[in-house]
């Protein structure tokens, strides 16, 4: 095996190892936690941006093992799965942070981190996934890496918000395992193609393609949330902040999302899926989730309730944006999956600090939560504004290209849900906003942590602050080269659509 | 237009008051950056001299470029004159303590302002004006009260929809634009096929911010709560993302649209009708300046109309045009700046001095219009620019004499934070900051009069004639008529929504109160029948159903059954 050959593996093991290392580690053994916790995160970043470098000077990074007769687990580095990658690698660093800081002081922090690793380390696995039989693998290992994050607290709301997760999942799961194998005896093949691998079968077996793609996009689409698949979403907020900044942002619902991507370009080729007659239901069905999930969302109190319908809304539009079949819409829908990541992210972490510094956790007890945190109300403002698709910020660019695209097409009908959408964002994001910046605060916080001059501690402060500035910058500028945007149009042109 | 070195002196305009912002968020720069604030729009006041030029940035957002032509320089001078003029009066404000938000808000409305008047692009206008918009009710909110508030969220909600609308427009002129410059999407409009809805949705997007008929509601509200110095920054506001952005956008002087034309010439007499009647009914001077500018909105309309029918008055009117909207937009400034400066604690040298300003400023509104009028009533129909000016005249005569209702709560004076005990409304060094902008303003007008091509002496004398007599109208209506007439609370169609609901509310506790069946409780308890009956089949409860292991294995089992019936046939 070549060493470029045993990159791909790096990567993957760069968050296995100290996972597992981590497991083992006593709980009072926090400098020696977090020293591997930050390494594993730091080599991660090194490897993905070697891969970057090699990838941009023609290197090929593959790595392949026999699963089992004509099957491979195969692990690439593609242009498209780098971008995921990256996106996993930098959240996950700041993820990190942000945990050691969340956790302090909390119980079973070594079960915590371990699995956290594992679970990143999953979604490495998914990102770098060659075919479907991989992608499959990682993926229920994402699952299973992330039921205990979910039930981490340990209580009776977390145990059946597990047990709802673990139902969700393992259903969407069997449904990908099923359509698999079907897609396995109709084609012999796994191996995901630019342009799909299945346009080679005649017309007679249209029907069955037609139900293997609703089996895959029904799998996937559990972890994505598509309604009506999306209601472990909403009970897994009861997980500690960092997961669910997590699940939201980095992991699963971005799997979902990538995995989406995956069959409509990866295995069916967009033409042909078009042809078939299913991404016209599947822009409908995420039509219906994006607004689904904001009016679910205007309804919630609860500060990580309503970020959770809005990941509900919001990773549709990735789908949305696949769906469109058209160049400039899959632009749009793809790099949502860098924006969006950047811009929940921002607003969990955001959640987060207000729960561990002010106790705060529901909207109407928000009132003046920015004068006492002020930094962190900036960088919830920053997700917000993204969310609602105000310019600079990237949203706006997710939702121009996408609007774009779905006129290119003719499919001007989608302007209306973007715009029913961004009302709905504003409707449920500016009253948080007014609460925080203008209403006076009360005379008492629920239950305040005092760190001095700080707002809070620094470990918390840093990783939505420089979330916020990447959402910020990424939208400002957008179109220079390496920019999300850039690699992004690179990506399509070059694989995605005939020349 | 071509990117010369000196292009780059447009940089400062945008990125100082970006700068200073950062700074003022930061504890340990913040002294430095709020004693810069108050001069943060000077360089944007030295661009006016810069030549016309284009400074392309080709990474920003999905490119664009920063540039400076007649028009812009026309705005630009009098976007940065207003700014100004709010940095200066928020002075004392910037002094007092915790006012790093104030500031970081305040510097980033001036940002967004005054790039409006830069930008050569139509998506960067749109970031710029967004920006603008909802960073300037950021800090009305932060240096208002609880009735700010109220207006502040009105604000707010146009806001919200004006960007929308805009939005959705520029998505549909970027499919078919050959590029994303301000031309390429006039172009677009011209040729597109519909071209009415467009044209129509522009007008309202654009029309929300400058009080448009229907969606005038937050106008008297915020102009009658916004404190004193923040009021130069609203009309800035909406000369730029109002006004600059119909210039930049709309195909005026491309298109021929004689039924679009005429929609807007309705719309514009329905318009100024309505800012006439609400305006002579209004307690306040400030809340009858906000149907002033109403009705400046409505000459707007006319204006646009008449372009609609002639295309060709356009290349004649283009100057004189720019020079109304400025002129008109100065004079609304310093009357709503004045509006409450005759009063109160000033000294008698300051009152004199204040409403001979107002006079002067009154003057200059009622007469912005002349020039245009000049050139458009000679070849197309008058009839609204006629009555557009005479309504502004009128409701800037009666804005100057009436006597201030008591109803409406006026925010606390912002000096008295700092208890200087002096009016920061009228600071005597402010005075001398408007007064010069003034005489630009009347210099510049009467300079733009006569530069105009198709000019005709006598239709700019009836429209001066009808200007100064309807100004001496409403300012004698002040004294004699208006205190005889009933009156009207700013907010006009929301107040009387808001009456309405109460009314109707008392009305059924009245009602329930007199011993009838408790209809509240019975509408309540029918609702919350219907509703557990439609949850039970809601999909919330279908998703209870389905995270039950019965339930899902036998799901998978149908499923399993069926994929198996098909793979076998």
């Amino acid at each position: 095996m070549s060493w470029e050959a045993w990159v791909p593996l790096l990567v993957v093991a760069s968050s296995l190892l100290p996972g597992l290392i981590i497991f083992g580690l006593a709980e009072e053994r926090v400098r020696l936690r977090t020293t591997f916790n930050l390494f594993g995160a730091v080599v991660k970043l090194a490897l993905v941006a070697l891969m970057l470098w090699g990838v941009f000077h023609e290197h090929h990074y593959e790595a392949r093992f026999g699963l089992l007769p004509g099957l491979e687990l195969v692990l690439r580095a593609g242009p498209l799965a780098l971008l995921f990658v990256t996106l996993s690698a930098v959240l996950w660093l700041l993820t990190t942070v942000y945990a050691i800081g969340y956790l302090e002081g909390s119980p079973h922090r070594s079960r915590f981190f371990g699995f956290f690793s594992l679970c990143v380390s999953a979604t490495v696995g998914v990102a770098l996934a060659g075919n479907l039989i991989t992608f499959v693998i990682f993926y229920e290992l994402l699952t299973l890496s992330t039921y205990p994050l979910v039930v981490h607290r340990g209580t009776e709301a977390a145990r059946r918000a597990g047990k709802t997760y673990l139902t969700y999942t393992v259903f969407g799961g069997a449904l990908l395992v099923l359509g698999t194998v079907w897609l396995y005896t109709l084609t012999g093949n796994l191996d995901f193609t630019p342009r799909g691998f299945v346009h080679d079968l005649g017309p007679e077996h249209a029907p069955a393609l037609v139900m293997v793609f609703a089996l895959l996009i029904a799998g996937f689409g559990v972890k994505a949330a598509l309604v009506p698949l999306h209601g472990w979403l909403p009970r897994a907020m009861v997980a500690p902040a960092p997961v669910s900044a997590l699940l939201h942002a980095v992991a699963v619902v971005k799997a979902g999302a990538f995995g989406i991507i995956r069959v409509v370009y990866d295995v069916f080729g967009v033409e042909f899926a078009a042809g078939l007659g299913v991404m016209r239901p599947l822009a409908w069905l995420a039509a219906v989730t994006i607004i689904y999930g904001s009016i679910r969302a205007l309804f919630q109190d609860d500060l990580k309730r309503r970020l959770a319908f809005s990941t509900v809304s919001q990773v549709s539009y990735i789908a949305l944006g696949v769906a469109i079949v058209g160049p400039i819409a899959t632009v749009g829908g793809v790099v949502h999956l860098v924006h969006q990541g950047l811009m929940k992210i921002t607003l969990f972490f955001c959640a987060g600090n207000l729960a561990e510094t002010l106790g705060v956790h529901k909207i109407s007890e928000m009132n003046g939560a920015g004068r006492r945190m002020p930094w962190t109300m900036a960088a919830f403002t920053v997700g917000a504004f993204g969310m609602i698709g105000a310019p600079p910020i990237a949203g706006f660019i997710s939702k121009w290209y996408i609007g774009l695209g779905a006129l290119e097409t003719g499919q001007g009908w989608v302007i209306l849900v973007l715009a029913g959408s961004s009302l709905l964002n504003a409707a449920y994001f500016l009253p948080i906003l007014h609460r925080a910046w203008f209403r006076p605060p009360p005379d008492r916080w629920p239950v305040e942590h005092d760190f001095g001059r700080k707002e809070t501690a620094w470990a918390l402060l840093l990783p939505p602050v420089v979330t916020a500035a990447l959402a910020l910058g990424v939208g400002l500028l957008a179109s220079v080269p390496f920019s999300p945007l850039d690699w992004v149009r690179l990506v399509v042109q070059r694989e995605f659509y005939t020349p | 237009m071509t990117e010369m070195p000196f292009t780059y002196l447009l940089l400062p305009v945008l990125v100082w008051p970006l700068l200073l912002a950062a700074a003022a968020s930061f504890r340990a720069t913040r002294p430095l950056a709020l004693k810069l604030t108050p001069w943060a729009a000077l360089p944007a006041l030295a661009a006016v001299a810069i030549p016309n030029g284009e400074l392309q940035l080709t990474g920003v957002m999905l490119g664009g470029a920063l540039a400076l032509d007649a028009i812009g320089r026309v705005f630009l001078l009098s976007m940065s004159a207003l700014w100004l003029a709010t940095g200066l009066l928020a002075r004392p404000r910037l002094h007092a303590g915790d006012s790093g938000p104030f500031a970081v808000l305040l510097l980033l409305a001036m940002a967004g302002g005054l790039g409006m008047a830069l930008v050569g692009d139509a998506l960067w206008f749109f970031a710029a004006s967004t920006l603008a918009g909802y960073a300037l009710y950021g800090v009305l909110m932060q240096a208002g009260d609880g009735t700010t508030r109220q207006a502040g969220n009105l604000l707010v909600i146009l806001l919200v929809a004006s960007d929308l609308l805009v939005f959705e427009v520029l998505l549909m002129l970027a499919h078919s634009a050959a590029g994303s410059d301000f031309a390429s999407f006039r172009q677009a409009l011209v040729s597109a096929e519909s071209r009415t809805l467009i044209l129509g949705l522009l007008v309202v997007g654009f029309g929300i911010k400058i009080g448009l008929l229907g969606v005038h509601f937050w106008l008297a509200p915020v102009f009658t709560t916004a404190a004193a110095p923040l009021r130069p920054a609203l009309v800035a506001y909406m000369l730029g993302a109002g006004l600059l952005g119909g210039l930049r956008l709309l195909p005026i002087g491309e298109l021929n649209a004689p039924v679009a034309g005429e929609i807007l010439r309705w719309l514009a007499w329905a318009t100024l009708v309505y800012a006439w009647l609400v305006g002579t009914l209004q307690l306040q001077r400030r809340s009858t300046l906000a149907y002033a500018a109403m009705a400046l909105g409505g000459l707007w309309l006319a204006v646009l109309s008449a372009f609609l029918h002639q295309p060709g008055l356009w290349a004649g009117s283009a100057t004189s045009l720019a020079g109304m909207l400025v002129q008109s937009g100065l004079a609304l400034a310093v009357l709503l700046l004045t509006a409450t400066a005759v009063e109160g604690k000033q000294s008698p040298t300051t009152v004199q001095f204040a409403f001979g300003l107002r006079w002067l400023a009154a003057l200059l509104l009622a007469t912005a219009p002349v020039g245009i009028a000049g050139v458009l009533t000679v070849q197309a129909d008058g009839l609204p620019i006629h009555l557009a000016t005479a309504v502004i005249a009128f409701l800037a005569g009666l804005s100057l004499l009436r006597r201030e209702g008591g109803a409406a709560a006026v925010p606390a004076d912002m000096s008295a934070r700092t208890g200087t005990g002096r009016s920061a409304s009228l600071d005597m060094p402010m005075s001398s900051v408007l007064v010069p902008a003034t005489g630009l303003a009347v210099a510049a007008a009467f300079a733009l009069v006569y530069q105009s091509t198709g000019w005709s002496f006598y239709d700019a004398a009836v429209s001066a004639s009808i200007a100064l007599v309807s100004l001496l109208l409403g300012a004698s209506s002040a004294r004699w008529l208006v205190p005889h007439l009933p009156s009207l609370p700013p907010g006009d169609a929301v107040v009387f929504i808001a009456y309405a609901i109460a009314a109707a509310r008392d009305a059924g506790r009245r009602l329930s109160d007199a011993g009838l069946a408790r209809w509240p409780d019975v509408a309540r308890a029918l609702t919350q029948r219907i509703w557990s009956g439609v949850s039970r089949i809601s999909i919330v409860h279908w998703e209870s159903a389905l995270i039950r292991w019965p339930a899902a294995l036998l799901l998978m089992l149908l499923l399993g059954l069926l994929v198996a019936w098909l793979a076998s046939s």
